[in-house]
């Protein structure tokens, strides 16, 4: 089970570039083919002169500029099998750009337990920054997973 | 693309126009999985799924607040979402028809932007609401 004493701890760090095909390919999983998102050149004549993208789209994101996501279930103790995601906010300063490289933060920002129907639930708060080139906010994550202890 | 949500009659009330989704595929989780890079077997093996307790596969909470995202984006344009929140309230099902819905709660100016508080969720056929939240978006007046 996650552990109080992890709060605060920095999970995990990475950087990765923004790629159009990714976000493409994003935006068409969500049957959302605004021609921002997948159409390079009606995205160059837009308001932001390059692909950007939807506002979910930093969950992919994190998945590929965070690698090993399974590992962090793993140290923060919690259960795959029975591993729900419980809440999601996002804010952001600006949409997510495609070709510009971001760089993450994530860390353990609450951990708690509840009593539930069937059993204890262990909630793990992550919170995760992202920054830009020049070091200015893009987005923040916070997600809340929730797990059954078994 | 004209955003719904015009900053000079925006009101507490107004509904977003309505986003319907759907009805959900496996192949939809399928391809929702790969692009977003969860390795979770939960929404793609109906085995693994009926392991962990479940009667099948069901669709990524993020899925569904993806669909709420678009909702966002028709009503006030790309690049006005400031903050986007959802409590993944119930499950979603394969064959789920999903309407994504909003209401204005509040109104408020902020320099050169009207900044609008809504509730939103998704609901599917049965009018059972799976996601519920609430978001921000930042309506630039002329």
């Amino acid at each position: 089970m996650p552990s109080k004493a992890m709060i605060g701890r920095v999970l995990s760090t990475g950087s990765a570039t923004v790629q159009a095909e990714h976000v493409a390919a994003f935006a068409r999983a969500l049957g959302d083919a605004n021609p921002l998102y997948v159409d390079p050149e009606a995205a160059r004549r837009g308001p932001f002169g390059t692909i950007v993208a939807p506002p979910t789209y930093p969950i992919a994101f994190m998945t590929q500029a965070l690698a090993g996501g399974a590992d962090v279930f793993l140290e923060l103790g919690l259960d795959f099998m029975t591993l729900v995601h419980g809440e999601q906010e996002f804010e952001y300063a600006r949409p997510v750009k495609a070709g510009e490289t971001l760089t993450l933060t994530g860390r353990i920002a609450d951990v708690y337990e509840k009593q539930g129907s069937n059993g204890v639930l262990d909630f793990a708060v992550l919170e995760t920054e992202a920054v830009d080139e020049a070091g200015q906010p893009v987005f923040f994550s916070r997600n809340t997973l929730i797990s059954r202890r078994t | 693309m004209i955003p719904a949500l015009d900053p000079k009659t925006v009101a507490v009330g107004q509904e977003l126009p309505p986003l319907v989704k759907g009805p959900i595929t496996r192949e939809d989780l399928k391809a929702y999985a790969a692009a977003s890079g969860d390795p979770n077997p939960m929404h793609t093996d109906d085995e693994f799924a009926r392991a962990a307790g479940y009667p099948g596969v069901f669709a990524h909470g993020m899925l569904s607040m993806g669909y709420l995202g678009e909702l966002l984006v028709q009503a006030a344009g790309v690049g006005a979402v400031r903050r986007f929140k959802t409590r993944f309230a119930k499950l979603t099902w394969p064959g789920d028809v999903i309407t994504c819905r909003g209401r204005v709660t509040r109104v408020a100016d902020q320099g050169a932007e009207r900044l609008v508080e809504c509730e939103i969720w998704t609901e599917n056929q049965a009018g059972e609401r799976k996601l519920v939240g609430s978001a921000t978006l930042a309506l630039r007046q002329a």
